[in-house]
């Protein structure tokens, strides 16, 4: 246990290196299959924006910017202590890695409260059309519109879950760090999900940009 | 930067950094009425930031050609998806 074990790799491997590659493609992989995921939904988003330019942009510049500046800045902060949870598990550094975890799994939280937050304002403000009693809104072509804040509830919502999902399987490394039971498998598992973490802040820097930023006044 | 296999840890700072910035020259951007320059350049600041993510705190930067392949593959296979839907879309009714 601790530091006297060593790392081998399992029968199916001649190296410690091709286990890790393998490892790492298989996250790609499945990566791949999210990119294409949200990468359909995009284009639905891109077409329909094209054809409905004027209500897709006045519906765009209702959205909370603002409050959405503050929570990329944490989905980034988070995205920074999770590449420095992997280098220290690298490392095997035991408290930095357990330090770092919790970080991310805090920034993560904050993220989604914030996320309500703009859920509830959105409700407030009559933007939710699938509820009863949500939909009241006020700007130009209503209907088309709805359609921009299905795709914006889609687009967040189907991030906010990978975020649930994400934050479930940082709390079970959490918790096997504090164990340390075997130190290189925190580590590997380490290595999937912050490949995992990271794509969920590239996914939300394009939802982000094309949501709520390229509408703004100065937009086209 | 980098400490043989992998970014150190001034070079994660230097790329979280530079991260804020480019979220602040996207929000500065979106702000200024410059036609198409502004949209266009607020995605490709995205763009880019996602390169950076992919490169550091993905790795690719360090990874095997094996993986790089199959993470650039994702972009490849989205970039037909994309091509060819739009090449649909935006030639309907033009025969």
């Amino acid at each position: 246990m601790g530091n006297a074990e060593i790392e081998v790799p399992f029968e199916h491997f001649e190296s410690l290196e091709q286990q890790r590659d393998a490892a790492r493609v298989g996250i790609w992989l499945f990566l791949a299959t999210e990119t294409l995921l949200f990468g359909a939904i995009f284009t639905s988003f891109g077409l329909y924006h094209r054809l409905f330019p004027d209500a897709f942009s006045a519906a765009s510049r209702s959205l909370a910017w603002e409050l959405e500046a503050w929570n990329t800045v944490v989905l980034l902060s988070s995205g920074f202590t999770m590449a420095l949870c992997d280098h220290y598990a690298a490392e095997l550094k035991r408290g930095k890695v357990i330090l770092t975890l919790g970080l991310t799994i805090l920034l993560g939280l904050t993220f989604l409260v914030l996320k309500g937050v703009e859920y509830r304002g959105d409700y407030v403000d009559g933007q939710v059309p699938f509820l009863p009693g949500g939909w009241h809104y006020s700007g130009p072509d209503p209907s088309h519109a709805a359609l921009f804040f299905n795709f914006y509830f889609l687009l967040t919502g189907l991030h906010a879950a990978h975020m649930v999902i994400g934050i479930s399987l940082l709390s079970i490394l959490f918790v096997r760090a504090i164990r340390w039971r075997s130190q290189f498998r925190v580590r590997s598992m380490l290595v999937g999900v912050g490949l995992f973490w990271a794509f969920i802040d590239v996914v939300w820097l394009f939802i982000y940009s094309s949501l709520y930023l390229i509408n703004r006044p100065g937009g086209a | 930067m980098a400490t043989g296999e992998r970014a150190s840890v001034g070079g994660l700072i230097v790329v979280y950094v530079l991260l804020l910035v480019l979220l602040a020259g996207s929000i500065g951007l979106s702000h200024v009425d410059l036609g198409l320059v502004s949209p266009l350049g607020i995605l490709g600041i995205a763009g880019l930031q996602a390169a950076l993510i992919m490169a550091v705190y993905m790795g690719l930067r360090w990874s095997s050609p094996l993986v790089r392949v199959v993470a650039i593959g994702g972009v490849f296979f989205l970039s037909f998806l994309v091509v060819l839907l739009l090449a649909d879309y935006l030639t309907r009714g033009m025969a």
